[in-house]
């Protein structure tokens, strides 16, 4: 079984839903006779991209363009890997399978996930790992590892789930987050957090925990693993260690019982 | 049969269908991971009274373990899933949560879970912290030291427990010399345990006793001092029987190691003193895997 690979037979410059690629076929032939729209016209799948390969459980898309939106909307036990730029909710509501991106993304990548992973191994834009741009959840599970940058209104009321963002992270990130687990090796911008009630967020930007209470230096196992196990799902190993941490749990004026850890690079 | 210089006679062990678990505890050295994991598989013997066989498995280095510390794995076994459950979580809330720096993790990975931090979270008393990487998830129990790091569940899998053998001495330094070499030889041998004291059983058992209240009692045909007055098996120089029982995850582990420490024994010096090797069984009616010794020495 080979993966199937999608290539674009010529530019387009019309917008394109993509998330056609979500249903599960029995065959690739059905994936080829879909009906998709593009423009004020219909056409099948075949007639706008080159397919290569059988395996409709793994699929490749080359040379994308940033018109290709709902790519891995929604996406359920399938592989989806894409080389290029990608549209609007790149992986919105996936609910399992590993989506993985070779360029960047525009806005709600990642928003509103139930499950699954999510590489980006470029920039994506505003309201990643948020809330979705009809409803009023953002992560619920999964993983989502951003290699650059992220926009604004980002890791919106997020409930479970990891999140590693190696660059820098926009304005009103991290707000009213419910639980899970962040870590922002870049530099953060305006209104972070705010309304946060629960989960862990790993920076080194001391503005964030201007309003916690310093914990205690104690040991914890906790953050020495949860660094190993991270590193072997992003295959990548994460510089940080606990000697490096100071733990801030809790504001007493408030119902905030998150913890922050501060590290140094 | 003559292996190696030793009679291996013409019988089998007889051993049961169990279910097996497995566990990883960690600790800041291995000092302390050993003292949990020696109070967490004290008193897990035997099914009969204990409500599980469990034992330590092997030393992991600090790259095998899942936090990086040293540690242990702790296999246990057991006739139904309710006791696993139940001594599982007792046993890792009085033995494992208790002592300083430990951490605990599953071994296994399977459909069938087990609860393994699930309800002992709630000594938290709310203040717990719940972790899910992937489809993993850890519990944060906060305590004196620091934190208390579990995992949610654990996988249960098929097993077998009570494969065994026998080792017919003329005398006890003799039979307990072997016995220690034989456990040596299958320390590190994964996928089983031997979770009597030291690895040796002195107080084989037969099914039944003359008394009602009990379900076992002293396998009499293979006491020294019993020879005269009960049907005894034993030849006129045995003065000493000791015996190795053995768990497993699979035939093919308790095959290997009964041969390994059957094979350690026939390389020592004081095998003049070994009159034979035996096995203990039930008739061959109660369990459903058998192992002929003379078979598994081939």
């Amino acid at each position: 079984m080979n993966p199937v690979i999608l290539k674009l037979k010529k530019k387009i410059k019309y917008r394109i839903d993509m998330s056609f690629l979500s249903n599960s076929y029995k065959d690739i032939s059905r994936l080829s006779s879909q009906i998709i729209s593009y423009g004020n016209k219909q056409f099948k799948v075949k007639e706008l991209f080159s397919i290569k390969g059988n395996d409709i459980k793994n699929i490749i898309i080359q040379s994308s363009v940033d018109l290709m939106d709902n790519i891995g909307k929604e996406l359920n036990n399938i592989n989806i890997t894409v080389h290029g730029n990608v549209g609007y909710s790149f992986g919105e509501q996936m609910l399992s399978g590993k989506l993985i991106l070779y360029g960047n993304a525009l806005d709600y990548a990642a928003s509103g996930i139930k499950g699954g992973s999510i590489f980006i191994y470029g920039n994506s834009g505003d309201y990643t790992g948020g809330k979705t741009n009809h409803g009023n959840v953002g992560i619920v599970d999964g993983f989502l590892y951003v290699k650059g940058n992220v926009g604004n209104n980002s890791i919106e009321r997020m409930r479970r789930g990891n999140v590693i963002i190696e660059g820098n992270i926009g304005d009103y990130a991290c707000n009213d987050m419910l639980s899970g687990t962040i870590i922002i090796k870049g530099k953060i911008g305006k209104i972070f957090a705010e309304g946060i009630k629960r989960g862990t967020i790993f920076t080194k930007d001391k503005k964030v925990v201007k309003e916690y209470a310093r914990s205690n230096d104690a040991e914890y196992n906790f953050t020495k693993f949860y660094f190993k196990e991270i590193s072997n799902v992003i295959s990548k190993k994460i510089f940080l260690e606990n000697k490096n941490l100071i733990r801030y749990y809790g504001n007493t004026n408030s119902n905030n019982l998150s913890e922050v850890f501060l590290f140094k690079l | 049969m003559i292996y190696n210089g030793i009679k291996i006679d013409n019988t089998f062990a007889e051993a049961f269908n169990m279910k097996a678990s497995r566990i990883i505890v960690t600790a800041d050295n291995l000092k302390w991971a050993k003292h949990a994991c020696d109070s967490f598989t004290g008193f897990a013997t035997s099914v009969i009274a204990c409500g599980i066989e469990a034992g330590i498995e092997k030393q992991l280095k600090s790259s095998e373990t899942p936090d990086n510390r040293p540690g242990y794995s702790i296999l246990l076994f057991s006739m139904s899933r309710s006791q696993l459950e139940k001594q599982l979580e007792v046993r890792v809330g009085q033995c494992i949560l208790t002592c300083p720096t430990t951490a605990i993790f599953s071994g296994m990975i399977g459909e069938d879970v087990i609860p393994l931090g699930k309800n002992l979270r709630y000594f938290g008393d709310g203040h717990q912290i719940s972790k899910k990487i992937q489809d993993r998830r850890f519990w944060r129990i906060p305590v004196m030291d620091g934190e208390f790091l579990c995992e949610e569940s654990t996988a249960r899998v098929p097993a077998i427990g009570g494969g065994n053998f026998l080792v017919l001495s003329t005398n006890r330094k003799s039979c307990l010399s072997a016995c220690e070499t034989a456990i040596n030889s299958i320390k590190n041998q994964p996928n089983i345990i031997t979770p009597f004291p030291g690895g040796v059983v002195r107080s084989g058992s037969k099914v039944g006793s003359k008394y009602k209240a009990l379900i076992a009692s002293t396998n009499d045909a293979f006491c020294p001092t019993l020879k005269s007055i009960t049907k005894s098996t034993l030849p006129a120089n045995v003065n000493c029987v000791m015996e190795i029982v053995i768990n497993g995850l699979t035939f093919d582990d308790i095959n290997e190691a009964i041969k390994t420490s059957i094979q350690s024994i026939s390389k020592m010096k004081i095998k003049k003193d070994i009159v034979a090797i035996s096995a203990g069984n039930y008739g061959g009616k109660l369990g459903q895997y058998h192992f002929h010794l003379r078979k598994v020495m081939k």
